[in-house]
């Protein structure tokens, strides 16, 4: 695996999609702290902890768009075959690709950490939370982008055509933002609405509290709720918004999709008739 | 005979369709060995089982001895070299750091033979060129010589030659000679190109329907495809006398027909026969090719 490594990694330095994904993520975290700056001139005060959760939305395309066309090109060019008949075994192949992924993604991240880190303190007025919750944030996000490379990565050894596949990664992602999107408005939802009454002279006269029907409630708040902290789109809106309630769990949830996609992926592709 | 790849029952099932059905096959050391089909025959399958690319669904193969279901079959697979289809190069790389990439993934230590690799197939002046830009023949050259950068000892082409000019028909029938002849390599060849395959082939195996008809070696072939005069006559014991006679280079087929590789005066031969009380009924001159050999064997109903 050692030897697959050494050739994806001299092939990741060479791919025009790493470094316009590298350069991309620089430039939207140089924007971010821009606008956080800019912002400071009207009096909007702004938080490390914004500036660090600002990239998940933009986030959650990277692996679909990297995968797509860089571990696409294997089955594109053919080159796959190249590794299996010089008898490199299928599970190599796979965490290779995974491990690929991953490493370009997180660059990638990097790229966006690297302005936010120089540049951040002196635009904002401190971390706006506590230094622990502040790393849990950025390890969850870490490990919901680590989630959404291995759901590609599979998607890429499992689908040989690379338009077909460049097309299914693109369009689960936007599929995963309207789901998430969805939760995210429903849990939004207010418990009460205020019923306001005008008197015949025109002004707001009698005032009330009166139930939301689309609240969501016990145990369906509770499936919602999971719903939105289980699916990675799902987790990438909330730390967008800053509306991670368990954002522990949703660290363990990540964990589960890496692994149990990894698990699965590697006992699909060991079965897969290559052509 | 030592063989480097044995099949024994090899079979490969999509859903409802039977690629290869029972397949048995033996491709000797050192043979060029032609695998001879129609299109859909079972060639492509039978190639990309032996590459590792599929699994079968029952029946074995054996490479260098190692089964396929062995778990150090890996270890047998480094010694051969394959090009399925289409050549297997990253289009966006020149062909320098084509082998490069394909030295990393093998985990060779230096890139020292890469100028000898791009000599052998033809490329060594292909410069920063990227392989898109690259002439089929080209690719083609490059796909055989990320092939041959493990050093393999068994070569697997596909139908090599497909789309090929002319030009480029003969640059790789002489390179692929060339790496039989000068490093030993035994190379397994599929083509449905019988006139081009018959310069090449030392074997050749006759597939149809996902199963082997016929494996003959080439000296085999040639003697069965040898130009000769079939003779019917009513006894043959009597026509045995009569080419004895006249030190003619004959074969008795059955009690009535004998394949006589010569030129004999018919005049001659009729009034000796008619002296023995033998009658000639039939004469036909036969000059059997590859193809000829291969339609009689497989038939020609289908579309090839």
């Amino acid at each position: 695996m050692a030897d697959l490594l050494r050739a994806g990694f001299a092939r990741l330095w060479r791919a025009p999609i790493f470094w316009l994904g590298v350069a991309f993520m620089a430039g939207w975290g140089g924007l971010v702290c821009h606008s956080a700056y800019d912002g400071s001139q009207y009096g909007i005060v702004y938080f490390m902890g914004d500036l660090c959760r600002y990239h998940c939305i933009v986030t959650v395309f990277l692996p679909a768009v990297f995968c797509a066309l860089f571990l696409g090109t294997e089955y594109d060019h053919g080159t796959i075959r190249n590794k299996l008949i010089a008898g490199k075994s299928r599970p190599a192949v796979y965490l290779t690709s995974l491990i690929l992924s991953l490493a370009a993604c997180f660059l990638m991240l990097g790229a966006y950490f690297l302005p936010v880190v120089c540049v951040g303190p002196f635009v904002t007025e401190g971390l706006g939370t506590t230094p622990g919750t502040l790393a849990l944030i950025v390890i969850g996000e870490l490990l919901m982008a680590a989630a959404l490379c291995a759901l590609c990565t599979l998607g890429s050894l499992l689908i040989s055509r690379k338009a077909v596949l460049a097309v299914t990664l693109l369009l689960a992602v936007l599929a995963g933002l309207a789901v998430g999107g969805y939760l995210e408005g429903r849990l939004q939802e207010p418990e009460f609405h205020q019923v306001i009454m005008m008197n015949e002279e025109g002004e707001p006269a009698i005032a009330s509290d009166r139930e939301n029907p689309s609240y969501l409630r016990g145990r369906e708040r509770e499936v919602y709720q999971f719903a939105a902290d289980f699916l990675p789109m799902g987790q990438a809106l909330l730390y967008n918004f800053d509306m991670a309630v368990h954002p522990a769990a949703m660290c363990l949830y990540s964990l589960l999709i890496l692994t149990a996609s990894t698990a699965g992926g590697l006992l699909a592709f060991r079965r897969k008739d290559l052509k | 005979m030592e063989y480097v790849l044995q099949t024994a029952e090899l079979t490969k099932r999509y859903r409802h369709f039977t690629a290869l059905n029972g397949l048995n096959m033996s491709v000797p050391r050192g043979s060029i060995y032609g695998l001879v089909g129609r299109n859909g025959a079972g060639k492509t399958t039978l190639i990309r089982l032996i590459c590792g690319l599929q699994a079968p669904t029952a029946g074995t193969y054996t490479l260098y001895g190692r089964k396929h279901t062995d778990r150090d079959i890996d270890r047998s697979r480094r010694r051969m070299g394959a090009v399925v289809e289409t050549p297997s190069i990253y289009l966006d790389m020149s062909a320098q750091d084509n082998l490069k990439q394909q030295y990393r993934v093998l985990g060779l230590p230096s890139f020292e033979g890469i100028p000898e690799l791009l000599a052998l197939v033809g490329l060594e002046n292909a410069g920063k060129k990227k392989a898109r830009h690259f002439s089929l023949g080209m690719k083609q050259r490059l796909g055989i010589a990320v092939a041959l950068a493990g050093d393999p000892d068994f070569l697997v082409l596909d139908e090599p030659v497909n789309g090929l000019d002319p030009q480029g028909i003969i640059e790789i029938r002489e390179l692929i000679l060339r790496l039989n002849r000068e490093r030993q390599i035994t190379v397994l060849i599929s083509s449905h190109i019988l006139d081009e395959l018959s310069r090449l082939a030392t074997h050749y195996g006759f597939i149809d329907g996902g199963r082997m008809v016929k494996e003959i070696s080439a000296a085999e072939l040639e003697a069965a495809c040898r130009k000769c005069v079939r003779l019917t006559v009513t006894d043959t014991a009597a026509l045995a006398r009569v080419l004895d006679g006249m030190g003619a280079e004959y074969k008795i087929l059955d009690g009535e027909t004998a394949d006589v590789y010569q030129k004999i005066p018919v005049s001659r031969l009729t009034a000796a026969l008619s002296a023995e009380g033998c009658e000639l009924t039939d004469m036909q001159e036969r000059d059997e090719s590859l193809e000829s050999y291969f339609v009689s064997l497989v038939g020609g109903g289908r579309n090839g």
